[in-house]
């Protein structure tokens, strides 16, 4: 069947185009097939020998099927093909699996390779000789807090176990993780608790990949977080971190204790000793250089989608309460402060509200948990001051021991 | 969705596989293909549908009104149609472009910003499924088309998922066949050789493309610092990224339509080996290329008239043709650049500089020549903005000095040069994909398999293909 137009009215630019193409012009070089291509007639054959056939543009052709005759050996070539294909991938992931370098399966017969804070922390648990008698529980904004003041202070040893971007969540891991390690100790616990340790946020990657802490967010959350990170397990990446695990495990079952992460250093007691705070700071990066950022981060923070508490997050927050009271311990919760410009600007954007939201939801719990609050955020509630700030949310050592001081002294047999 | 993830090599090409082999009315399956293809397009944001519905229905009702009309209302059916199409493209890729370049204007003659900012969301695609759809309107009102035979089949053709993002580019004619008369029989020569392009496609896109773009990218962040090498080898990585990265994509289309029956167009043959800019455009972007041939040079009147004539014709339609990959002046420049080359080469070859087959030394030389001159031409492309392609193109001229052996190391690296050695090695010796003949012998299957097996493990963190962007 071949298509004859009626229109009369459409032959001449047919005809035009048709001649512009045979004589020899420039469109006719840009139809010539380039070089030695053979523009094999295949494409032209129609499926159907009744059917009008597939026209490919002057000078183009359609796919061809690049893969021989000989009938019978054309099925077993795709499957093959196929094997082939899935035994390569199937052997990859499986040996990522078993190694699981990012703690995804969660098999743990290897030390993960890639650290995070909060693995680190758990590997400093892991090498204590002796169960804290205090521990430090928050986010970043913590990490300052020196356990070495409050022991020298209590005449206990402490422990800071805040990880950056820490939420209640984190707090119940950790709490889980040194109960389960100290069984039989009764430790404290100094919360410092951020307002907005109560926006919604995913888990962190660093608690799902470390196996010791991931172990205590429930079978549900772990298979569909699992799940999600199946894919890690198909992949070169993941081979090349399986097989750095493997070289760095010869010899050496257990990890061994570390204190660094990338530039930033740790004390064995979890302090951050130097982090990128401080190397902004010997840079001459200061507060005033970086006050600006973080506004812009609060800003971005109580514009965005903070409109309300977390239900997840109070979740976590009140099984952490119910285990902690049931080791024996009434935690003191501190809320954090902010630097002063900071505090000032994002106030009005929402922050006020969910400070009171807090406030609130702390109320409600006062008649079933037992826990001392502290309201430091703002600096004269504990005689912190504004230039004592890396930027808008980080105290520097300066403030977090004046903070600590001033724990000790309104809380006064809390931390004992 | 990408084609290189898993979610589509996994869940839907194998889902769209077995409904279209298993459906047993071939009305039926066309139907699944269209409906799968919305499924696929609506996967990256469903606000972008209703525009690719208005499209395809404005163009088929716009060809068969044409194909049932005389006279001015065939004219009149046609510029509806162009109106229609023309306009989307307008409105959703070029408005934001024209208010700013408008507002640069005004802000220079001391007029202030007349015009507010607009931030209009490109629909992904939008290029590509335009031209194909247009192309079948103006095809019909040339006489070398008849209408689409159902609306079914037209919906099919201009939304079939290999194709609709970033091509090639088909016509109805290529396609619309196919479509109304599918292969009945699912065969393995069709498997194997789908599985072959699509092989080809994921090793280019995953394991030569993304390698290549974060040097590339560290290169053209670094614009400032580059000295003549850097320069050259920031230019040359971004001609090897983008060739891998846009015949990846194209090869992959090929091999998912073979594994449905269905033989899309030829987009790459091996351009990189071309010895004159105008062989150049008969093996790059093959479907764009023969599409602005048969719609804008010749409807502009093409080499009739005159050498200047010729000239015009050629310069308009490459600028056009930059326009359309993109918004941005750099793309207005560089469509003026292929313009002037193919200008220069059509004079060139008038006076008869081109004579008979040439001394394989000459060849060589023409193929090298023709190289620097794309090479060059990719530079507006790649930069984001005209100031970089000043500093960039201003490097590989010395304006910025030699680099150190220090600067060299650092933003270059043995890495990257080694990976651009190999990659010319290849793009100069291996044959094209599409010349490849294979018998189904154990051994290349085993190589084809570990070659997927291998670039599915580096599928975990795709870059998007750089022609999506257009």
């Amino acid at each position: 069947m071949s298509f004859k137009h009626p229109a009369d009215e459409s032959k001449p630019i047919a005809a035009e185009s048709a001649s512009l193409q045979a004589n020899g012009s420039l469109e006719e070089e840009w139809s010539r097939p380039a070089g030695n291509d053979p523009r094999a007639d295949e494409s032209r054959t129609p499926a159907d020998p009744g059917a009008e056939p597939a026209r490919p543009a002057k000078g183009n052709r359609l796919a061809p099927f690049v893969v021989g005759q000989g009938a019978g050996r054309k099925a077993s070539f795709v499957l093959l093909l196929f094997l082939a294909a899935a035994l390569l991938v199937g052997a990859v992931a499986a040996f990522n699996a078993y190694v699981d370098p990012y703690g995804t399966v969660g098999t743990g017969a290897l030390p993960p390779v890639t650290w995070t804070d909060r693995s680190l922390k758990v590997n400093l648990i892991e090498h204590l000789k002796r169960a804290p008698g205090v521990v430090v529980l928050g986010s970043s904004r913590a990490m300052k807090v020196q356990p070495s003041l409050i022991t020298s202070r209590t005449g206990v040893p402490a422990f800071n176990a805040a990880v950056s971007s820490g939420k209640p969540v984190d707090a119940w891991t950790f709490v889980s993780f040194i109960h389960a390690r100290f069984p039989t100790a009764h430790s404290k616990y100094l919360w410092l608790l951020d307002i907005e340790a109560f926006r919604q946020w995913p888990i962190d990657p660093g608690l799902l990949n470390t196996p010791q802490l991931a172990a205590y967010l429930g079978t549900g959350t772990r298979l569909s977080t699992r799940l999600g990170q199946l894919p890690l397990l198909f992949s070169w990446a993941t081979f090349w971190k399986s097989l750095q695990s493997v070289r760095r495990a010869q010899g050496q079952p257990q990890a061994a204790l570390r204190t660094t992460l990338g530039a930033t250093q740790f004390a064995p007691d979890g302090f951050r000793v130097l982090d990128y705070h401080d190397q902004n700071l010997a840079k001459g990066r200061g507060l005033a250089k970086e006050l600006p950022a973080t506004i812009r981060q609060g800003i971005a923070t109580y514009r965005g989608d903070y409109s309300r508490l977390d239900p997840t997050a109070e979740t976590y927050f009140q099984r952490t309460l119910a285990l902690m009271n049931s080791l024996g311990d009434a935690p003191v919760i501190v809320l954090t402060p902010m630097q002063p410009q900071m505090l000032a600007t994002v106030a009005p954007l929402g922050y006020d509200a969910r400070y009171r939201d807090v406030l609130a939801y702390l109320h409600s719990l006062k008649a079933r948990y037992r826990f001392e609050q502290l309201d430091f955020t703002h600096l004269s509630s504990f005689g912190g001051r504004a230039a004592d700030f890396y930027d808008g949310y980080h105290m520097t050592v300066a403030n977090t021991r004046r903070l600590v001081n001033a724990v000790l002294l309104k809380a006064p047999g809390a931390l004992r | 969705m990408l084609f290189a993830s898993f979610t589509f090599l996994f869940a839907f090409l194998p889902a769209v596989l077995l409904g279209w082999w298993l459906l047993p009315r071939s009305s039926w399956r066309v139907a699944f293909l269209a409906l799968a293809s919305y499924v696929f397009y609506g996967w990256w944001d469903w606000r972008y549908l209703p525009l690719l519905w208005a499209v395809t229905l404005s163009d088929f009702f716009f060809c068969h009104f044409i194909g049932r009309s005389t006279g001015r209302r065939r004219t009149l059916g046609l510029v509806g149609a162009l109106v229609v199409d023309l306009g989307a493209l307008g409105v959703f890729k070029y408005t934001g472009f024209f208010l700013s370049s408008l507002n640069g204007l005004g802000h220079l003659l001391g007029a202030g910003r007349p015009f507010p900012a607009l931030h209009i969301l490109l629909p992904v695609g939008i290029s590509f499924y335009v031209f194909s759809s247009v192309s079948c309107t103006i095809d019909v009102y040339r006489g070398r088309q008849r209408p689409p035979r159902s609306l079914l089949h037209f919906a099919a053709f201009v939304a079939m998922f290999p194709r609709l993002l970033a091509g090639p580019i088909a016509r109805y004619g290529e396609l619309g066949p196919q479509l109304e008369r599918p292969e009945a029989r699912f065969t393995w020569q069709m498997a194997g050789s789908g599985l072959w392009f699509l092989a080809c496609g994921m090793v280019k896109k995953l394991f030569i493309a993304d390698v290549l773009a974060p040097h590339v990218n560290s290169l053209f962040a670094h614009n400032a610092q580059l000295g003549v090498a850097s320069a050259w080898m920031a230019a040359l990585g971004y001609t090897m990224q983008l060739y891998f990265d846009f015949s990846g994509y194209s090869d992959m289309a090929v091999g998912v339509g073979l594994l449905m029956g269905l033989r899309l167009p030829q987009n790459f043959n091996s351009p990189y080996k071309s010895a004159s800019v105008s062989e150049f455009w008969r093996r790059w972007h093959m479907t764009l290329s023969f599409w602005v041939r048969d719609y804008l040079f010749i409807s502009l009147g093409g080499s009739r008239g005159g050498r200047w004539r010729t000239v015009r014709n050629l310069m308009i339609t490459m600028t056009l043709a930059g326009l359309w990959h993109g918004s941005g002046w750099t793309y207005v420049l560089w469509g003026a650049i292929w313009g002037a080359y193919l200008s220069g080469h059509t004079l060139v070859r008038r006076r008869g500089a081109e004579r008979g087959p040439d001394a394989p030394w000459l060849r060589a030389l023409k193929r090298g020549v023709t190289f620097i001159l794309v090479i060059v031409a990719w530079v507006p492309f790649r930069a984001p903005s005209m100031a970089v392609t000043g500093r960039v193109l201003g490097a590989m001229i010395g304006l910025n000095g030699i680099d150190s052996w220090k600067s060299l190391t650092t933003l270059v690296g043995w890495r990257l040069a080694a990976m651009l050695g190999a990659a010319l090695v290849f793009v100069n010796a291996a044959p094209n994909t599409w010349d490849v003949r294979l018998q189904p012998r154990k051994r290349y299957a085993l190589a084809i398999g570990l070659l997927m097996g291998a670039s599915i493990l580096m599928i975990n963190h795709p870059l998007p293909f750089l022609y999506l962007q257009f």
